[in-house]
């Protein structure tokens, strides 16, 4: 039984149920109303996002499930393997940083975890080796701290740089 | 643990400004649904429909920042997912990044803390268990180390050209001193494994006449009647030299020795000596070591814990929920 969703722009698009229920939102949704054919609205996701996160959910709607235990387990791994990602997975995250920060707002929103943490490991790898200055830059991110307390956050820094 | 669990960020994503155009499911969360009255899927799209506001339209000409726009519960997973050196760094962004890396890092010091006191009192207990052990070999090799004899030195070095053993384990004694010609001495050796002919390189024995010189200095004499005190600054670098020697060159062994040279093996028991001693101080030196670095980042985490969660209203944190110390770290 195929499922339609319904982006915030009206697109539509129809998918496998194996695939919706790669979002744990859809499947628990799923469960709850049962299969009535009728558009499930995402009026949080734009069409060009949603297509990408079908687009992931294709690729591994047949991964296993990973049990809440298991999940945490490799969540506390994926964090210390940055680095760890799928080929594919890399080549799909391979976009601009204003598709990609929406990819992450959608996975959240869509409680597809393999792909939030696909996410948050991009941006990791994104920011690793560069300096405050540098991140603020690629971010456009405002510095709203005095020198001293900038000052004061490297010294506690020092505390914890080796934990 | 107090740490932010992905669940309390969706959770609580109803409050971030970026879910405030919608609220589909922005009060119960997925699993809660389950809960709720099965509706119709009509039933459902218009009481969804009916608190959905319109998105707002981004225009294309003027890229928005995106990533400060993140909601908070975002930024800690995000922050959760990065090694603890970047979150340090994405603490000296802003005051805001500042706030959530500070909640992320505290939380993870906090299991951090308890995980690494339970470390410490293990490698503490394996340390001192090991001394205890080990306190009766390290005093039976350090006992032959005291009263030499300087009348094997004097055999050894007269020789103009020894047999090899003695030359070897002469050798050995030079590098125990720190006598270092290994590197000048270095000599790539060709073996052939089947078909194929691999280079290496080998440390080359000492030339005799370099041997005998070291040997002859009263710095040497010195040192191997000061050996007892003196075997505990040999660099345990030079002991994997010499260890190498010993193990690699089947000629040295006590029985060779002795048919050889009795002072050959009178110095080879002392070379074993040093050898054994520094193997087992180094173990003890290495565990003692490892204790002490735990303990230095222990008490650094501490004082960070200590001095940033206090700033953070410290004494509340362990107390307190996830989603309070998000609040508390938005508001900071």
């Amino acid at each position: 039984m195929p499922v339609v969703l319904q982006a915030s722009d009206n697109q539509q698009f129809t998918i496998e149920k194996a695939v919706a229920e790669r979002s744990m939102l859809l499947k628990n949704m799923l469960e709850d109303v049962g299969e009535a054919g009728e558009p499930i609205p995402l009026p949080n996701v734009a069409g060009s996002i949603l297509k990408k996160v079908i687009e992931y959910c294709e690729h591994h709607k047949e991964d296993p499930v990973p049990s809440a235990e298991e999940d945490k387990d490799a969540f506390e791994s994926s964090r210390r393997k940055a680095d760890d990602i799928d080929e594919w997975d890399a080549q799909f995250i391979k976009v601009g940083n204003e598709e990609l920060f929406e990819i992450i707002l959608a996975a959240n929103y869509l409680d597809i975890k393999p792909l939030l943490d696909l996410g948050c490991k991009t941006v990791a790898n994104m920011i690793k080796g560069k300096t405050p200055e540098q991140i603020r830059e690629m971010f456009n991110i405002e510095n709203d701290f005095t020198p001293e307390e900038e000052d004061q956050i490297r010294r506690e820094n020092e505390w914890a740089a080796d934990a | 643990m107090n740490s932010p669990s992905r669940g309390s960020a969706q959770r609580s994503l109803s409050a971030s400004p970026r879910n405030r155009t919608s609220t589909i499911f922005s009060s119960p969360s997925p699993k809660s649904l389950l809960k709720m009255p099965q509706f119709s899927t009509t039933t459902l799209h218009k009481k969804l429909s009916a608190d959905t506001a319109p998105v707002p339209v981004v225009s294309s000409s003027k890229p928005r920042p995106s990533f400060p726009h993140l909601p908070n519960e975002l930024l800690l997973i995000l922050f959760e997912s990065m090694p603890t050196k970047h979150v340090c760094i994405m603490r000296c962004i802003s005051k805001r990044y500042s706030a959530l890396a500070t909640v992320v890092l505290l939380a993870r010091f906090e299991t951090k803390l308890v995980e690494l006191g339970e470390k410490i009192t293990e490698a503490n207990r394996i340390y001192r268990e090991t001394e205890r052990e080990k306190h009766g070999d390290l005093s039976h090799y350090r006992a032959y180390l005291r009263n030499v004899s300087l009348n094997e030195l004097t055999e050894a070095i007269w020789y103009s050209a020894p047999p090899p053993e003695l030359q070897t384990v002469c050798e050995c004694l030079c590098i125990l001193k720190g006598v270092d010609s290994s590197v000048a001495n270095r000599r790539k050796v060709q073996q052939s494994f089947g078909d194929s002919v691999e280079d290496y390189f080998v440390d080359a024995t000492m030339p005799w006449p370099t041997i005998k010189k070291c040997m002859s200095r009263y710095e040497f004499k010195t040192w191997l009647m000061n050996l007892r005190v003196g075997v505990d600054f040999i660099p345990f670098a030079n002991v994997k030299r010499v260890e190498r020697i010993l193990m690699v060159d089947p000629q040295i062994t006590y029985d060779r020795l002795r048919e050889v040279s009795m002072a050959g093996y009178r110095l080879l028991i002392l070379v074993a000596a040093c050898w054994q001693y520094c193997t087992i101080a180094e173990d003890l030196r290495q565990k003692r070591n490892d204790c002490y670095s735990m303990e230095q980042t222990l008490v650094r985490l501490q004082k960070f814990v200590s001095h940033v969660g206090r700033k953070c209203d410290g004494p509340t944190m362990k107390s307190s929920g996830s989603s309070s110390v998000i609040a508390k770290a938005a508001i900071c």
